[in-house]
């Protein structure tokens, strides 16, 4: 052998003792209890519910939902400890915020959109945003977390915060193996947005053939005209395809100021028939969240009403689904049109989702 | 000194442990296992080498004109992902949650300065890769950017990806995606009375994600016995070839034509020096 130097006989005996050392420990202790055994629940899906969006890399705890419900409402979320997701989503308004554009983030700035519903989000496969431009729940929550005029927030100074409050390292731990870092925060407000589901209104107890579900005439031919003049885009159970329609709310699509935000689905997928396309919302709850439209523009269901019947704007990317066969824009809705929509609409509002107790704050 | 270490290890073993233990060390250690390569992937501008804060010169024309322009970079970024290498047989081995960050870069303030925080200034340009069954490899493939997969779902890690280290912003984030390229600083047109402005060139979203494919001019054999490396030199001039710059001094999701550029252009930048090994 080489000649050694002392010093590496040293380390030669040093490692050697440590391998002694690790042969003598096994089997001798046994590793502490893990706090992470979360119980999985999964989404109730409602018996006329399609099937939701299923997120493999996180899956839906008991633990995952306490966690996110928590945070939802938590200001501590925010830049200055005054701004929660509970701010521009308020439960009993369906978790909209009652007015045009919000300005209810850090900066006091008003936002360029208007704060959608959070209702049936398990079902959204085609992105999040009035525009889709995110992509899932866990990816969404980066977005008002750190905008300047939402909660302000920088991604590494929200762990840090929220490490310093044990209770959270707990919630964490409970609900992810990793505990708490900022990717959890994001996948446990996903948890708890998923389970935001509005299946028990009148009309659902109508078509479930269920206590409670009587639909009079009036709401009836509401329902007969939904189908037949807006189902194209509010579809189904869910009365939204969740997909991206021009609904001909102006002529010109031409500012680009920000970042495109005017532009509606245009600015994600650059295509043009995408200029001036908005994500079409859920028609439930729709009596409790007015205002409406993707800025806010309309104050009561009645100016909407108004506009899908006589002020459809025949731009060029408006949707063809807003025409009628004598080619004019516009659905043409009789007054008694309107006045059985809005009854049909009411038969939506569901009570038991704006005040269930486990999605409010604590 | 590892060998040192490792004799010592089973000389001691035998002290403590069984003779099978001791057996299968000694075998472990007579075969060649798997093995490590490096990845270097040289930044440098035409035939100098790329340096930050320091004016490299760059001409290009618009219409019949000649247009001399400085350009002074205060950071040059990208992630290296999905690396594959491929040997004689054909054969691909991934590499498992390969994301690397390769960067020469200034400090960052974190999401725009608001925060009063610095990503801190680094220079990045070589990727250590273990755990690579033994073999003859014959070339390697990686991709520019962040796999799709990650790409859409920030909540996921893998490898060095993270959105904590500035390659995530707010305005990405509203389109779920990282940032793939970035290259930034200063650009001034040269003339009588000389103009300058800050550029930020930035690509991001699946769209871009390009992937790269080198050929060695001759296999290297990877294995616990051999060193090896792959160097590939990165031409930043090249990627520079955008129309305009002096108008399009800020390129982002919303200039998908100038992302496709860069993106090409970064590819098309991406070049074999040298793949060798030798026997430890």
């Amino acid at each position: 052998m080489l000649k050694i130097h002392s010093l590496q006989w040293l380390l030669m005996l040093f490692a050697g003792g440590l391998f002694m050392a690790s042969c003598d420990i096994i089997g001798d202790v046994n590793p502490p209890e893990p706090l992470y055994s979360p119980t999985l629940i999964g989404i109730q899906v409602p018996a006329n519910f399609p099937s939701p969006v299923v997120m493999p890399d996180n899956p839906i705890s008991k633990e995952g939902v306490l966690l996110g419900r928590t945070l939802f409402y938590d200001p501590e979320l925010s830049l200055d400890g005054k701004v929660s997701c509970s701010s521009c989503h308020n439960q009993e308004l369906a978790f909209s915020d009652g007015v045009s554009l919000g300005n209810f983030g850090v900066s006091g700035k008003e936002l360029v959109r208007h704060s959608p519903t959070l209702i049936n989000m398990a079902w959204m496969d085609q992105g999040f945003f009035w525009d889709g431009g995110s992509k899932n729940l866990e990816s969404q929550a980066f977005g008002p977390l750190t905008h300047a005029d939402e909660m302000g927030m920088s991604l590494d100074n929200l762990e840090k915060r929220l490490t310093a409050d044990p209770e959270y390292s707990e919630l964490f731990l409970n609900a992810f193996e990793d505990g708490l870092t900022f990717q959890n925060i994001a996948k446990a407000l996903a948890q708890f947005e998923r389970t935001l589901i509005s299946s028990n209104s009148r009309y659902d107890k109508y078509v479930r053939n269920e206590r409670g579900g009587n639909l009079n005439d009036l709401e009836l031919k509401g329902l007969n005209l939904v189908q037949e003049k807006c189902s194209s885009c509010h579809s189904g159970e869910l009365f939204t395809d969740n997909a991206f329609h021009n609904n001909g709310l102006d002529n010109s699509f031409t500012d680009e100021s920000h970042e495109l935000s005017y532009q509606g689905r245009y600015r994600i997928t650059f295509e043009l028939e995408d200029l001036g396309a908005f994500k079409t919302p859920t028609l439930r709850n729709t009596m409790v969240s007015a205002p409406y439209m993707h800025d806010g523009r309309f104050s009561g269901i009645e100016e909407v009403l108004e506009h899908y019947s006589e002020g459809v704007k025949a731009a060029k990317t408006t949707s063809r689904l807003l025409y009628q066969n004598n080619g004019k824009a516009g659905l043409a809705l009789s007054d008694s049109d309107k006045e059985a929509i809005i009854a049909f609409l009411h038969t939506l509002t569901d009570e038991e989702f704006l005040y269930n107790p486990d999605f409010s704050g604590f | 000194m590892k060998k040192y270490l490792a004799i010592g290890t089973i000389v001691l073993a035998s002290i403590s442990c069984t003779e099978t233990e001791v057996e299968y060390i000694e075998k472990e250690i007579e075969m060649a296992t798997a093995g490590e390569t490096t990845l270097v992937l040289d930044a440098r501008y035409g035939d100098i080498d790329f340096e930050l804060n320091k004016p490299m010169d760059y001409k290009f024309v618009e219409g019949d004109e000649e247009i001399d322009l400085k350009y002074e970079f205060t950071n040059l970024r990208y992630w290296v992902s999905n690396v594959i290498l491929v040997n004689e047989d054909g054969e691909e081995f991934l590499v498992p949650d390969s994301h690397y960050l390769v960067e020469e870069t200034n400090e960052i303030p974190i999401q725009d300065g608001s925060y009063n925080k610095v990503y801190p200034a680094k220079k990045r340009e070589e990727i250590s890769i273990s755990d690579i069954p033994v073999g003859n490899y014959t070339g390697i493939k990686f991709s520019i950017g962040v796999a799709p997969e990650y790409n859409d779902n920030l909540s996921l890690q893998a490898g060095e990806l993270n959105p904590l280290n500035g390659m995530s912003k707010s305005s990405w984030h509203w389109h779920t995606s990282y940032i793939f390229t970035s290259i930034s600083g200063e650009m001034e047109v040269i003339k009588d009375e000389p103009e300058a402005k800050s550029f930020i060139w930035e690509v991001g979203s699946n769209d871009y994600y390009s992937q790269k494919d080198i050929q060695f001019d001759s296999p290297i054999t990877i294995s616990s016995k051999t060193t090896s490396s792959i160097n590939l030199e990165f031409d930043v001039e090249k990627t520079l070839e955008v129309d305009a710059p002096w108008e399009n001094n800020f390129i982002g999701a919303s200039k998908p034509d100038l992302m496709e550029k860069l993106t090409n252009n970064h590819i098309a930048a991406i070049s074999l020096v040298s793949a060798d090994f030798e026997v430890k």
